[in-house]
């Protein structure tokens, strides 16, 4: 439960590349955000294009056991069962990142909100929403998702719900601290003097100025969520059968670390460059709209 | 300030109320029951209401969340279905393990991340500085359990440095103890380790800027003592604060890491007790995370004022 | 180096330092620091070469963004790491950026000392008042704990701040801000340094405080036979305290003088608008506060021609096309760069 709780801190404007570096410098700091797009542009299109593409099906017996990568035969190897590592991570890249982005906008919708209620209203509003946020975070994450999960039959939908009840908290956080400092401002106060209705001042003044971080903000979680996704796979409490998932491959394939050390890494490697481009992503976007009030 | 502290324990009720509120609900959400999960397939519904009954599962929701909760503010969680040990003991044994491998991971990602984060921010932009944030970027990115899975392989099977697994308690043999606990807080402490230097490495920046570093260059002090002695103290706010809720994080129970080495603490506890539908110890542990959390969560902000003389005063 | 942005073509007679006088304590010659950044190279300064004496005042006056502070920064070497600087600076006749860094530093806090404006913010707020001020003798002097401590009681003595024992042991926030000021100097004066810098020392404090602050600095200068380059925005505050006066403008100078020929007979156009800035209480009330138009120039954008050319109420079309170079007008001392200057025709 440690570990996974806890997405890239920004790094902080004042912090990255400094304004008298080197152009070569400033470039240099450019490449890891092009590779963390193309990869993620990449991923997503294999994913989509999943049902299309000259692979075998995720639970297809193509072959042998335990092969490693061929030139001829299977690029990624077969695994323990004789699958084609391949098309399991392909088709585990579509079911993590299906889930992870659907709870990811799931978290955004409902915590945003929440988060506009009490960062608008404040008061006892802002008390109840606030408990209720803490009683979720203080709940050891994946104990609450397992619990969850095994109470909820296991499925993609049963896993998404509960990965978006887990990062509502952080939502609400992040986006009442963006519209406290948002409420002080001087358009708002205007329009309140204008006799604007709440609503109308909430959806149109200040949510369009929180949005940007907001945004940035979920990017980061999405990196995060598909984490836990992994982690939890990787448990056996995860995505459900049939489906692949990268965690739980890498799970399928640490007993035999030893004899077979690429079916471990592959899945392995799969996750970490998914995470390290949303991460790489996100935290562009999060110094560009300068969020220096990310709660979690 | 004791004001503060006397409202965030205050805020401590609602919350725990809450929380072991919902835990009793999920377990009962749960399909099948702990007394199916004990007796396993082969029972006849007979004997799985008898065994239902004898442990007072079939008594309505509230007769029942009311019965634990009494009994537990008096110091009672009640007994573990799975193991028949008094949930108190059973965590009670297991939270050393917590502890030591918590504390370990702080540290050792502290020892690693504190001289990384001043030389890398003194000369920022500089090869060290790039390798480190490139390093730390990449190490952020790595899940805890692929990091142990690496760490296994490289540490455990190829070096043969390190056990795989298990745990050797420290009154039986302190130096067998250390060597199983360093990979588990290894695993954790690299992740650990990337956050705080990113953290640190920026408020060192910061800091650096300040007109006070600028008057102790100008008094002719050499760049070591002021980075160590001007420089490092005011940077470590964020830092302690993060520090501190990681350890409040850790002491829960670090559960992929406890059940990938096997071991014998809260995380791998709670993982056991879930499919077991234990109910008495995960509402006990649960209880006992939470508050764990909560306090450590008081502990660093109070601690703050101790850091920061200006917050002393007031 | 671009010769048509210098200056100053020729040493002045008081640079010459032959057998039978002393070096000068301070001489700058043609310093340049020049940072790189995102839009372009800021050249904060730009040609400077000054002189100082033993036990000399020398004021620097200028707008903000006039190059004063950068200045000061680079003579002490403490310029930005990124920037590029050029140009020598001798204090008692050694170049100290030729030499080594560990060497340089052993001048600086000890012969050297700097007094920086906001004490707020000079001051290390995790840090007790009495290590601030016994590092320095501690590092430079090699004085005992004890030993330094006493140095540090007798030091805030000097400055005025009563109940010294019990200071030590505070950290800056429990200090008011003209107490804070007075530690700032203790601090430069820990070492007994030959030269003292105070870079808009008076300017976050309030008035009464401020003039607290100058005749303090005015005393230990001359009990200590000192040599002090006081910095500043306002004239008014450099009037009666200084020797001589440079005025700075787009990180150059562009007139110095004795400080009574630079009030009563300046030539450069900027110096006498500065002058006029000063509100004058002998003019009739409500009268308008003269200011300058426009605004500094922008440092990586400079013009050809004359920095000040584009907000002077006199330039001539040469002004903004050539360069004025310093030229001496009369035997004291008296510099300026103007191709208008005032109270004269204009120059060939």
């Amino acid at each position: 439960m440690s570990s996974v709780m806890q997405p890239a801190p920004p790094t902080g404007s004042a912090a990255e590349t400094p304004p008298t570096a080197s152009r070569a410098a400033r470039r240099g700091a450019k490449l890891p955000l092009w590779v963390g797009i193309g990869w993620i542009a990449g991923l997503a299109l294999v994913a989509l294009l999943a049902d299309v593409l000259p692979i075998a099906g995720y639970d297809e017996v193509v072959g042998a056991p335990m092969q490693g990568p061929q030139l001829t035969g299977e690029p990624l190897g077969t695994d323990a069962i004789g699958r084609s590592v391949l098309s399991r991570i392909v088709y585990g890249a579509r079911a993590s990142m299906a889930v992870g982005l659907t709870a990811a906008v799931l978290g955004l919708v409902v915590g945003g909100f929440l988060g506009l209620l009490a960062g608008y209203f404040r008061g006892v509003v802002e008390a109840t929403i606030d408990i209720l946020a803490e009683v979720v975070q203080a709940f050891p994450p994946l104990l609450f998702l397992i619990a969850l999960a095994a109470a909820l039959r296991p499925s993609l939908a049963s896993l998404t719900l509960a990965l978006a009840a887990l990062i509502i908290p952080s939502f609400a956080r992040m986006t009442k601290g963006s519209v406290v400092a948002q409420s002080s401002r001087e358009f708002v106060l205007a329009a309140r003097a204008m006799g604007a209705s709440h609503w109308r001042i909430m959806f149109r003044e200040i949510l369009p100025n929180a949005l940007m971080s907001i945004v940035a903000f979920s990017v980061v979680v999405m990196a995060l969520l598909i984490v836990i996704e992994g982690s939890l796979s990787f448990l056996g409490f995860g995505m459900p059968m049939p489906y692949p998932s990268w965690g739980g491959m890498v799970a399928e394939a640490k007993d035999r670390i030893a004899s077979h050390p690429s079916l471990t890494f592959i899945p392995a490697f799969f996750l970490f460059m998914t995470v390290y481009a949303l991460n790489t992503v996100g935290d562009h976007l999060r110094r560009r709209f300068d969020v220096e009030q990310s709660q979690l | 300030m004791l004001r503060q502290v006397g409202s965030r324990l205050l805020r401590l009720v609602p919350v725990l109320f809450l929380i072991t509120l919902l835990t009793t609900a999920m377990v009962d959400l749960m399909p099948g029951s702990p007394a199916l999960a004990m007796l396993g397939d082969q029972a006849t519904p007979e004997q799985v209401a008898r065994l239902n009954e004898q442990l007072g599962l079939d008594r309505p929701f509230h007769v029942r969340y009311w019965d634990w909760l009494t009994a537990a503010l008096g110091g009672d969680l009640g007994t573990s279905l799975r193991m028949g040990l008094p949930v108190t003991t059973a965590i009670a044994q297991r939270f050393p393990v917590t502890l030591e491998i918590a504390v370990l991971s702080v540290v050792l990602a502290l020892l690693v991340a504190v001289p990384l984060a001043l030389v890398a921010g003194a000369r920022a932009d500089g090869r060290l500085d790039r390798t480190a944030t490139a390093l730390s970027s990449a190490l952020l990115s790595l899940p805890g359990f692929a990091a142990a899975v690496l760490l296994i392989y490289l540490l455990a099977v190829r070096a043969r440095l390190f056990p795989v697994g298990g745990w050797v308690p420290f009154t039986e043999d302190p130096i067998g103890n250390l060597r199983s606990a360093v990979l588990p807080a290894l695993s954790l402490a690299l992740m650990e380790a990337a956050v705080y230097f990113r953290l640190l490495r920026g408020d060192v920046i910061r800091t650096l800027q300040e007109k006070f570093v600028l008057s102790a260059r100008a008094r002719g002090l050499p760049p070591g003592y002021v980075l160590f002695r001007h420089v490092l103290r005011p940077s470590l706010f964020s830092l302690t604060t993060v520090a501190g809720l990681s350890m409040g994080r850790l002491l829960g129970g670090a559960v992929i890491v406890e059940s990938l080495f096997a071991l014998p603490g809260i995380g791998f506890l709670a993982i056991q007790s879930v499919p077991f539908q234990d109910v008495p110890a995960i509402q006990g542990i649960v209880v006992v995370v939470a508050v764990t959390y909560v306090l450590v969560n008081i502990a660093v902000d109070v601690g703050y004022s101790v850091i920061d003389p200006r917050i002393r005063a007031r | 180096m671009n010769p048509t942005t210098t200056t100053d073509p020729r040493p002045g007679p008081e640079q010459a330092a032959g057998p039978d006088r002393p070096p000068p304590l301070l001489h700058v010659d043609d310093l340049r620091c020049h940072l790189p950044t995102r839009r372009g190279l800021l050249r904060a300064v730009d040609g400077v070469t000054l002189t100082l004496e033993r036990g000399q005042t020398l004021g620097i006056a200028g707008e903000s963004g006039s190059g004063k502070s950068m200045l000061v920064r680079t003579i002490m070497g403490i310029a930005p790491r990124a920037a590029r600087v050029s140009g020598e600076v001798r204090f008692d006749g050694v170049d100290l950026r030729r030499l080594p860094a560990r060497e340089a530093r052993r001048y600086l806090g000890r012969h050297i000392a700097m007094v920086f404006q906001d004490p707020s913010s000079a001051l290390n707020p995790v840090v007790r008042i009495e290590r601030h001020l016994t590092e320095g003798p501690r590092h430079h002097l090699g004085l005992s704990r004890a030993a330094a401590r006493e140095k540090a009681v007798q030091l805030l003595e000097q400055v005025g701040i009563p109940e010294p024992r019990k200071r030590l042991r505070q950290y800056p926030h429990q200090l008011s801000g003209g107490m804070r000021q007075r530690v700032t100097i203790a601090m430069a004066l820990a070492c007994d340094p030959a030269l003292l810098i105070a870079d808009e020392s008076t300017t976050a404090l309030d008035v009464t405080v401020q003039k607290q602050i100058l005749d303090l600095l005015q005393r230990i200068q001359r009990d200590r036979d000192m040599a002090v380059i006081m910095v500043s925005h306002d004239l008014g505050v450099l009037a009666g305290r200084t020797d001589r006066i440079a005025v700075m403008y787009g990180g150059q100078v562009v007139e110095e003088a004795p400080t009574p020929t630079l009030f009563a007979h300046h030539r450069h156009r900027y110096t006498a608008a500065l002058l006029e800035a000063i509100p004058d209480t002998a003019r009739p009330r409500h009268s308008a506060l003269h200011t300058i138009p426009g605004a500094p120039p922008d440092p990586v954008a400079l013009g050809p021609g004359c920095r000040f050319a584009p907000r002077c109420a006199a330039a001539l079309p040469r002004c903004s096309t050539d360069v004025p170079h310093l030229e001496p007008a009369g035997d004291d001392g008296h510099r300026y760069a103007c191709f208008a200057p005032t109270g004269l025709r204009e120059r060939p």
